[in-house]
This record gives C-alpha cells, structure tokens and sequence, in this order.
C-alpha cells in the first residue's frame, strides 16, 4: 500500500509537471526531481500517518452507544442505558449479562448480544437493556450488555 | 509543514475508514480490533414490554454482508455484496412475531469484514 501511495502521488505530481504557467518554458509546477522528492516524503510520512491512524483507533476505540456518559482515556467504568424506552414497563427481578472486549485495539471478541445475555440469566421474558463499560489505560477494554428479565415460575 | 500536516490527516482518516470504523454503523458497537474482531451486539434498542426470550426463542434467522478490500496499484477495489434485511430474514425463515435483533461483526484485517444480523422470534 505504501509502495502504491508514493507512485501515485509520483504520478500525480509528475502529471502537473506537464503543466505550464504562462509562456511555459520555465514555470512548470514541479520538476520531476521534486515530483520524486515528494514520492519520498509521503513514503516516510505513511508510517507516521498509519501511527495516528493506530493511536486513534485506541483512543477513540470505536465504541458507540445510544447512551454515552463521557469516558475517561486512563481508567474508565460507567454503566448506561442501551434501551431508553422505560416507561411504563415493569421492573424485572433478575438480569442476564453478556461480554465482549477489546486487547490494544488490535484484536476484539465476544459475543455481547441479547440473545445471549437473556441465556446467560436464564431468562424467559425480558424488559429492558443496559450495558456496562470498562475501560483500562486504553490497553483493555469491555463492554457487558445487561438484560433485565424475568423467569418463568 | 501545515500542508504536510492536512496531509497526514487525510490519510489518517481515509485509512480509519477503511480499516472498518467507517464501514458499519450500528445503535451499539462495542470496540473493535483492527487485526481480528469478532463480536456480537443488540441491534435492536428497543424492547416491547414482556419480550419473549430463552426458551420461548423458537426460531433464528440470520443473513451476512461480507465487505472485500483489493489495495491495487493506483485503485483500490471494494466490494460488498449480499443483504442483511431484517423483513427479509423473518420472512425466509418463517418469523412470525420479531422478538429482537442482534448482529454480529468480523473483521480479519482492514481487507475483509463481514457483518451477520440475527433476527430472534417465534
């Protein structure tokens, strides 16, 4: 990819090296030597980029909920609301979580979905849905879907 | 240098997007990975009062969108292919009443992802 990118921008730069201000001679844009020079620059700046890129991914984690509390980057655990449609609902008595979570940013696992919250609590009728999040100097991170339910007599 | 610096950030952005934060949305998306991700999640926010579940579950039904990244030399290809409609699974697979909805995401590196919706009901 980085190889491709710093062609690309080659080529591209070369391209306006063909265009020409005025009586042409010696108003190109860009000489091919800087075209390649430039090739050079976005070659050694890719890396810092896919940097940002990483360190971004981190920081920001990619995490959304309609319900957000705001997150702390060095230590994080709230708890929220996923479903917001509460009123009028009875008050569940037993509750059922599910899990997944999240190494660096790099990898990701779990499954955190209703279905398998509501096995997990042995439920057979559910209300309403929360969730939890952890989060750990951005090196781990977790997040627990909690279902509220109740059980069959 | 400030040249430089949007630069930069437009490949950052553009490279975020491809590596899946920009690719799906969802109510709910827990934290992803960018080497390996596989989770699942609600997809389906709201509950009805009473929403059957466990063993009053009697069908699922489920359908994937995969997502393929082809970095080429000057292009990169992107394909997509296949539907994730909810009315559409409930429909194929005999779902009367829709208890709730769930998805599951996938990713193996930034070139292919895959997203699963299970739709849950009786």
């Amino acid at each position: 990819v980085a190889l491709s990118g710093a062609r690309l921008s080659s080529t591209v730069l070369k391209l306006s090296s063909d265009f020409r201000i005025g009586d042409g001679a010696a108003h190109d844009v860009l000489s091919v030597n800087q075209a390649i020079g430039k090739g050079r620059w976005f070659m050694t700046n890719y890396w810092k980029a896919l940097a940002v890129t990483v360190l971004s991914t981190m920081v920001m984690g990619c995490f959304v909920a309609p319900v957000a509390p705001p997150r702390g980057l060095i230590y994080t655990n709230i708890g929220s609301a996923i479903d917001t449609t509460a009123g009028g609902k009875p008050v569940a008595e037993h509750r059922g979580t599910a899990t997944s979570k999240s190494i660096l940013g790099l990898v990701a696992w779990g499954d955190s979905g209703v279905n398998r919250a509501a096995l997990n609590g042995g439920l057979d009728r559910i209300q309403q849905i929360d969730y939890e999040f952890y989060n750990i100097l951005l090196v781990y991170q977790r997040m627990t879907v909690v279902v509220y339910g109740d059980k069959d007599e | 240098m400030m040249r430089h610096s949007v630069a930069v950030l437009l490949l950052s952005a553009a490279v975020m997007g491809a590596f899946g934060c920009a690719s799906y949305s969802a109510p709910v998306m827990p934290p992803r990975g960018i080497l390996y991700t596989k989770f699942r999640a609600p997809l389906s926010p709201s509950l009805a009062e009473d929403t059957p579940a466990g063993r009053h579950i009697t069908r699922h039904g489920k359908s994937r969108v995969t997502y393929i990244w082809l970095p080429l030399y000057v292009f990169d290809v992107t394909s997509a292919f296949n539907d994730s409609k909810i009315g559409e699974i409930a429909l194929e697979n005999e779902i009367r009443e829709v208890a709730y909805v769930d998805y599951e995401f996938y990713n193996l590196t930034p070139f292919f992802n895959r997203f699963t919706i299970h739709v849950y009901g009786n």
